[in-house]
């Protein structure tokens, strides 16, 4: 950008040069031509030349103003301004320097909803601690009024395996003994759902039950608590019906829960990874040591979801091959093939050893497109959006640098 | 003031054809905005300048999506009218 004052000899100049014509001629030109606008200016009050816009004057009305100095006011009288509205082609020629930028939308609808996606996990893992706070408080209760009914209830809550700081594990404990009860009271035919779950899925699935579980407990808790002073027999009725409860509400939430997510299998894995580590948050804020069940469910989940993402990305199969023209871009490929501008990084990594920059790619170049894990490019998952802008800083940096 | 009619005028006072007069508008015009997309400004004597004026990109919200959109920097004409056309305009009678 220099900023030099060309003058209408400069122009005369550059005319006579192009036109074939002597200077003097291309200046008497350039003259007669600011001559004859400044005076139709002045008759018409307007004039409007192609390739160069519009004049106008307009009329501005007076207005009172202050005197910076004095503070003193003033009236500015009624006069006449001329404005200038460039024609859109003389725009356009001037806005060359910045004509390849476009305006960037910066809440992008997919981002939207991912938001609203984790408020609502948020909300619903919130809701399910505060339930595990109240349950809590309501088995501390029981526990002080259960050694003067019942001592053998007592002994199976306070087992020596479960540490008493532990409120999940603790819960959880609760849960299976109750199941055990039930095995024992009715001959329901369940089989070893209350067994603390030996696989991993088994574990998965106790672990997604005890959510609504939990809501079951709540209620049926509640009402207990409200009720135990009445009579002793009725609590002992209501334990068992509760029990019944939670054992025939497992399999239905499990019916349901793969009902709505069992389409979409992936997604679901997805979900569990976001899901888990909220849920490790959780759980961690408690200051709690951990009991065997949930701590191996803990270190268990990450490492099977969290793969797609932390694993060096190979990029082996192409879906497509793109020939790089003026006026494309990677993020625009990016895009066209994975859904979202951000998985441009992907694409230059597959293509590292063809761009040297990615910001300056020369024309002719041809871009493999890679075939991408879809879970590595899931617009609705936020991990990936996260990760894909991640590696774009980290190389934007770099090549930063390297331009320095 | 149309353009036909700046090229007639132009025309009649020089003793050069329409058509020529009509190329060499056009080779004045792309010129000068060339010049201006370099960054330079042109001073026409007796008329005004025109200069290019940089604005900075910024951030805009739509009130009614709350939609927040980062335009970004762009470069625009602005013609500044010499002191004696402004104050013949000033003193010119109002017009409409």
């Amino acid at each position: 950008m220099n900023n030099e004052k060309l003058t209408l000899a400069n122009i005369a100049a550059y005319l006579a040069q192009q036109k074939g014509i002597t200077k003097k001629v291309a200046i008497s030109f350039l003259q007669q031509l600011t001559e004859t606008l400044g005076e139709e200016l002045l008759r018409d009050g307007e004039v409007k030349v192609k390739g160069l816009g519009l004049f106008k004057i307009e009329w501005h009305e007076s207005r009172m103003s202050v005197n910076v100095q004095t503070g003193k006011k003033y009236e500015i009288a009624g006069h006449n301004k001329i404005t200038f509205t460039p024609d859109k082609s003389m725009r356009e020629v001037v806005n060359k320097p910045f004509e390849h930028l476009e305006p960037i939308v910066m809440d992008n609808e997919p981002i939207s909803a991912n938001d609203t996606w984790m408020d609502d996990e948020e909300l619903r893992l919130k809701r399910f601690s505060e339930q595990a706070q109240e349950i809590l408080g309501i088995i501390a209760d029981l526990q002080q009024i259960q050694p003067e009914d019942k001592n053998q209830t007592s002994q199976t809550i306070e087992t020596p395996t479960v540490s008493p700081t532990d409120p999940v594990a603790h819960i959880q404990q609760n849960v299976s003994i109750d199941k055990q009860e039930i095995e024992q009271a009715s001959t329901s035919t369940t089989t070893n759902i209350a067994d603390s779950a030996k696989t991993i899925v088994q574990k998965k699935s106790v672990e997604k039950d005890s959510i609504p579980a939990c809501s079951d407990e709540k209620i049926m808790m509640e009402r207990m608590a409200k009720q135990v002073p009445i009579s002793n027999k009725r609590w002992v009725a209501l334990s068992i019906l509760f029990a019944v409860v939670v054992v025939i509400s497992i399999p239905i939430y499990y019916y349901f829960f793969v009902m709505n997510h069992g389409d979409d299998a992936t997604q679901t894995t997805t979900v569990l990874a976001s899901t888990s580590s909220t849920h490790i948050k959780t759980i961690a804020a408690i200051p709690v040591i951990h009991s065997k069940p949930t701590a191996t469910k803990v270190s268990t989940q990450p490492t099977l979801t969290s793969n797609p993402l932390t694993q060096s990305r190979t990029y082996k199969e192409t879906i497509a091959t793109e020939t790089f023209k003026e006026g494309s871009r990677l993020t625009l490929m990016a895009l066209k093939y994975y859904g979202n501008k951000l998985f441009w990084v992907y694409i230059y990594e597959a293509n590292k050893d063809k761009i040297a920059n990615p910001d300056c790619i020369s024309a002719g170049t041809h871009i493999k497109i890679p075939k991408l894990n879809p879970k590595l490019i899931d617009v609705h998952n936020p991990q990936c959006l996260i990760q894909a802008s991640a590696l774009q800083t980290t190389y934007t940096k770099r090549h930063a640098i390297q331009a320095k | 003031m149309t353009h036909k009619e700046l090229i007639a005028d132009l025309s009649s006072k020089l003793l050069i054809s329409e058509n020529d007069i009509s190329e060499l508008l056009d080779t004045t015009f792309t010129t000068m905005a060339n010049e201006m997309s370099k960054g330079n400004s042109v001073h026409m004597q007796g008329f005004g300048t025109f200069e290019p004026h940089r604005k900075e990109e910024r951030l805009t919200i739509n009130p009614r999506t709350k939609v927040r959109t980062l335009i970004p920097p762009k470069q625009v004409v602005v013609f500044k009218p010499n002191q004696t056309l402004k104050d013949k305009v000033k003193e010119a009678p109002r017009n409409e």
